[in-house]
């Protein structure tokens, strides 16, 4: 009997520490786990609020029930819940968020936004893949993680889709844009905002060419599709991913996007802007650059990519993904007269 | 000015600096880098002359031949292939005269203790065990590594090593990783802990992850030896004299080749899996070619590179010297403990094409990669053999006659050398850099994993078709 | 056996067989000797500029050198005389900025900035000047006890570049000696120079970036309240801008008051600067 009551004491033991013990025993897992669920809930619930707020149609419990994948029952309960600790205004049909709670709402959209800049920008996932991992990842950082990693991103104004990342004080720029199906035939414009939900029409848009900043000008458009005309090639678009990209009106005709990838070599050009964001574009800032300058295409590597350029008396390799980034506009004269 | 107190308070300045933010334009980042390169522009233009010469320069001459289509690639493997050449001609004899003179030492003073009365044991351990190590690893490796460290900091300091990177970007970037990988690839031909640190380059973490994990890939100078000798030993041997010595460079530009290919396949699969994620910005400034300073880098390769590397191997080859000693001569029901551990390896070794023996060698060679021909050798001759292996044709006699090396044998070794896991001290610093275990940890087991398999189905293969 | 090799080893990246360049009287190369110095010196410069060589040649060392950029990974140190003061020379990482942030930037701003060096040596390669000027204004914004290393002047001279240091100290309003560190041709001069801005005998007025427009007020703005705060700071303009940017380390320093060490430093005597730093340490 004894080492059999020896055993089931060291066994008790074991599972009373693995269960209990401080920090990294179960139990205290366990009610990390739910605090970070109820975070999690809550946090969703306020962002889903705020978009309806800026949409213009306000949430109700209905479409929270929807939206968070609940019953109407545990929307009601959670409203109430969220009612209690003051962040929506218990006023009016629809759902409102108190001041309180639309800087709760921002502070998890900012956490959200640097999340998909730092998952495009440093870790190169594709972009239909990031909203998922970035909606993991708002809910477990803090105050001063989401401040340090925008500085460690060097303060990107955008996230990938082109909505603007609201500020550490809480600021949101809103971005005036036209749904491109919307948008008048014949005329020029640009960009903005590219939906990223549901995935599969962002991949309908990224398929078609488009992408943020660039100048376009709808040349027809019937019931089923948009055809689209960026100043070199036509492109089509469905009509339905058409809704889903935003534009803004373009003051000049549309220009043929001029490239630094597009210079041969021995061609020169001079920068115009860079059309990237963040660590991107501060390393292209601090390799010199800057709008203004002049480069050279000097050579290309054994397989055409990447490219040598001259710029301010250095030799830079750039691939082509980092030239598409640098607008230029082409100088005629060779370099070596103007020197 | 609205400050009322005298002396502003750190908060004050904080909030202060806030409020004059949102004020700004969003772009005034960009204005003052913007504004520290109009300065530059400026002051460059006043204090610059430069007139710029009719023709092309040499530094563009150089960089067209050196980074074109039709030669860049060739140009590479060529130079690759002559240091190699020049490393396994040059060092051949030095390697035969040392052990010469090494090996008689031995002879002498273990006469000497023998005639002063010593006890064999204590003969045995010091002069057999111990200083016979020693011997292997300054003869074997010496002599490659004061020729083979020069000529590769030549090319270093000429600048042709981010031309390397130029021209293999395009490959990095189609597996998802980053073109200065090669660079640190470059570094880890010296050695791969410094190779692992040199991955500090690459800014983004997912690449520099993957270029951590993959950096044992390339064949540091302490498994440089191991691949020289059984060039020399195998492939040469099977080659008429006239060409044996670029048969045998050819053999080890294979490897080092497998060794690239590798390090693109690991890429692939770890940017299609656990680092998913596409190539990321590339930068790389091609500097100016510069004129190499051949009193110096005589002087860095051999005191800095050579000396500290062969005092590691030393290090390690002493005491792995007398546990060979020890295990070759403690016997136990009959067979020495060298033999009950190589036994014991022997069905696993056998399977992937090398032997109990070798296994061995190489559990003890985890501290130091350097010392495992050394170690193979001593367990071959250690237990009491008193065979004098002063040239490398007795060497083959060793391994081909008695211990019934074949080529297979060699070319295993050879990919097990090339593959398996990286020395103790690069493990410790993938974890200094990383900061993870569980990279650590992957990066460590994965080589050896890979080494594994690759030598079961090529021995398995050869084994089945031969 | 085993206990002593190691140091014979170690003595042996000491100059003791003799150092290679003939140096006229005046530096005294001291290898890794760095004990008792009189005055700390970084070694700033993008890379591939012969960062490494100028260290080896005032040193004595043979740091490794190679020709491609992010090869100085690790910080190395090492020590020289001149005129019986002791100098401690600290080689930092070579980069093309410090506004990026990448490690390398942070550790090179970092000890400009809070190891406070009795001077700082900037090298710069003269075959692209404007280049290399994109970081040594950055550090002249940090710190005015800086001196220019042109070097490879050599190099400039065979591709048919002129460099006029005299424009460019005018310019720059800190010392600048043309130097071809491979020969070891200026060094002397370099180290004189150094020992001058180190001694506060020479005063510099280094260069100051011309910001525009709303930031230039903004800046204004900013750097009289930090030397209201802070007098005697030496950079307040530079804290001022990274403090709009909202440099996160800056931030951490002006809370935890490294700002007003930094201020109080610039009010004492060189010798005792030196000796202060000394018992720190």
């Amino acid at each position: 009997m004894e080492p059999s009551l020896a055993i089931s004491l060291a066994a008790a033991a074991a599972l009373a520490l693995l269960t209990l013990w401080p920090r990294r025993g179960l139990l205290a897992r366990w009610r990390r786990a739910r605090r970070l669920a109820e975070r999690v809930i809550v946090e969703d619930a306020l962002k889903h609020i705020h978009a309806r707020e800026l949409r213009g149609t306000l949430a109700t419990p209905e479409s929270l029930a929807g939206k968070l994948d609940v019953g109407v029952r545990r929307a009601l309960q959670l409203i109430s819940d969220i009612q209690g600790r003051g962040l929506i205004q218990s006023t009016g049909p629809g759902l409102r968020l108190s001041p309180e709670g639309r800087k709760l709402a921002l502070r998890v959209i900012r956490a959200h936004r640097l999340l998909e800049r730092y998952l495009v920008d440093e870790l190169r996932m594709p972009l239909e893949a990031i909203h998922a991992t970035a909606d993991r990842r708002e809910h477990t950082m803090t105050v001063e993680e989401v401040d340090a990693l925008e500085a460690q991103l060097g303060y990107p104004q955008q996230d990938p889709h082109g909505d603007p990342i609201p500020t550490s004080a809480g600021t949101l720029e809103t971005v005036e844009a036209t749904a491109l199906s919307d948008w008048p035939i014949g005329m020029p414009a640009k960009i903005v905002h590219l939906e990223d939900e549901p995935p599969e029409v962002m991949t309908l848009i990224v398929g078609a060419g488009l992408a943020l900043g660039m100048q376009i000008e709808v040349r027809e458009s019937d019931e089923q599709r948009l055809a689209l005309w960026d100043g070199e090639s036509e492109r089509e678009l469905a009509r339905l991913a058409a809704s889903n990209v935003f534009v803004s009106e373009l003051p000049h005709p549309v220009q043929p996007p001029a490239r630094l990838s597009s210079l041969k070599p021995g061609e020169a050009g001079r920068i115009i802007a860079l059309r990237c964001e963040g660590l991107n574009r501060r390393r292209l800032l601090d390799l010199g650059l800057t709008p203004g300058t002049l480069v050279e295409c000097a050579f290309p590597g054994p397989a055409g990519e990447p490219r040598a350029y001259r710029v301010r008396g250095a030799l830079i390799a750039l691939r082509r993904e980092q030239g598409d980034e640098i607008e230029i506009e082409p100088f005629t004269v060779s370099v070596e007269g103007s020197q | 000015m609205t400050t009322t107190t005298a002396t502003p308070s750190p908060p004050e300045i904080l909030e202060r600096a806030e409020r004059l933010r949102r004020g700004l334009d969003l772009s005034f980042r960009d204005q003052i880098v913007e504004a520290i390169y109009s300065d530059a522009q400026r002051i460059a233009s006043h204090a610059v002359r430069a007139k710029r010469p009719a023709g092309p320069t040499w530094d563009e001459k150089l960089d067209r031949i050196l980074t074109s289509k039709l030669w860049g690639f060739p140009i590479m493997l060529a130079g690759l292939a002559l240091v190699f050449w020049i490393t396994i001609i040059g060092a051949n004899y030095p390697s035969q005269a040392i052990a010469f003179a090494l090996f008689k030492i031995e002879d002498w003073a273990s006469a000497l203790f023998n005639s002063l009365g010593a006890p064999w044991w204590l003969t045995g351990f010091l002069w057999h065990g111990i200083y016979r190590g020693l011997a292997w690893v300054v003869s074997v490796m010496l002599p490659p590594m004061a020729i083979f460290f020069p000529l590769f900091t030549i090319l270093e300091n000429l600048g042709y090593l981010p031309r390397v990177a130029f021209n293999m970007d395009w490959l990095f970037k189609k597996v998802g990783a980053h073109g200065k990988q090669a660079l640190t690839m470059s570094m880890g031909f010296g050695c791969n802990a410094a190779g692992v640190i040199a991955c500090r380059v690459i800014d983004s973490p997912r690449e520099r992850l993957i270029a951590i994990l993959t950096n044992n890939f390339v064949p540091c100078n302490g498994r440089f030896p191991t691949l020289i000798m059984l060039g020399i030993v195998f492939v040469a041997a099977a080659f008429p004299p006239a060409v044996a010595s670029i048969a045998a460079a050819g053999s080890v530009v294979g490897v080092v080749l497998i060794g690239v290919f590798f390090t693109l396949l690991v890429s692939w699969t770890l940017s299609r899996t656990v680092l998913k994620g596409e190539a990321s910005s590339f930068t790389l400034e091609l500097p100016p070619y510069r004129r190499p300073n051949i009193g110096q880098i005589l002087y860095t390769s051999i005191v800095d590179r050579t000396l500290f590397v062969l005092w590691r191997a030393v290090l390690m080859a002493a005491p792995a010297g007398g546990v060979i000693w020890l295990l070759s001569n403690i016997s136990l029901g009959g067979d020495s403990l060298t033999g009950w551990i190589s036994g014991f390896l022997g069905p696993l070794g056998h399977a992937i094409g090398l032997d109990g023996v070798i296994l061995l060698a190489y559990i003890i060679a985890i501290p130091a990669n350097e010392i495992v021909v050394p170690t193979i050798l001593m367990a071959y001759t250690g237990a009491g053999m008193m065979i004098e292996i002063d040239s490398l044709r007795e060497l083959q006699q060793l391994l081909v006659g008695q211990e019934g090396w074949t080529l297979l044998t060699a070319v295993c070794l050879m990919l097990f050398s090339l593959l398996h896991n990286p020395c103790s001290t690069t493990i410790w610093t993938i974890y200094k850099e990383t900061g993870s275990a569980r990279w650590t940890t992957i990066g460590a087991l994965m080589p050896l994993a890979i080494a594994f398999v690759v030598c079961f189905i090529v021995a398995q293969a050869a084994r089945l078709l031969i | 056996m085993t206990s002593k090799r190691p140091k014979s080893i170690r003595e042996r990246k000491l100059p003791v067989v003799e150092p290679v360049p003939p140096f006229r009287e005046g530096l005294r190369q001291l290898g890794i000797d760095t004990t008792d110095w009189d005055y700390v010196v970084a070694l700033a410069g993008n890379p591939n500029t012969g960062k490494s060589t100028v260290f080896n040649a005032l040193t004595g060392l043979r740091q490794h050198v190679g020709n491609w950029p992010g090869k100085t990974v690790a910080r190395a140190e090492g020590g020289f005389a001149y005129e019986g003061k002791k100098y401690k020379l600290v080689d930092l990482p070579g980069t093309y900025s410090l506004l990026s942030a990448s490690t390398d930037e942070e550790i090179a701003r970092n000890f400009i900035l809070f190891g406070r060096p009795d001077c700082t040596i900037i090298v710069m390669d003269a075959t692209v000047l404007e280049r290399n000027l994109n970081l040594a204004l950055q550090i002249l914004e940090i710190t005015d006890r800086a001196v220019v290393c042109l070097n490879l002047m050599d190099e400039a001279r065979r591709k048919g570049i002129r460099v006029n240091h005299k424009t460019l100290e005018r310019e720059l309003g800190v010392p600048v000696v043309p130097t071809v560190a491979r020969t070891a041709h200026g060094m002397n001069e370099l180290v004189a120079a150094v020992a001058g801005v180190a001694s506060a005998r020479i005063r510099t007025r280094p260069h100051r970036i011309t910001a525009t427009g709303d930031t230039a007020r903004s800046v204004d703005e900013l750097v009289a309240l930090i030397e209201a705060a802070y007098p005697g700071l030496p950079n307040a303009r530079w804290l001022a801008m990274r403090l709009l940017e909202g440099d996160k380390r800056v931030e951490d320093a002006l809370r935890l008051g490294e700002l007003s060490q930094l201020a109080v430093s610039r009010e004492l005597e060189p010798a005792e600067v030196a000796t202060s730093g000394a018992a720190a340490r």
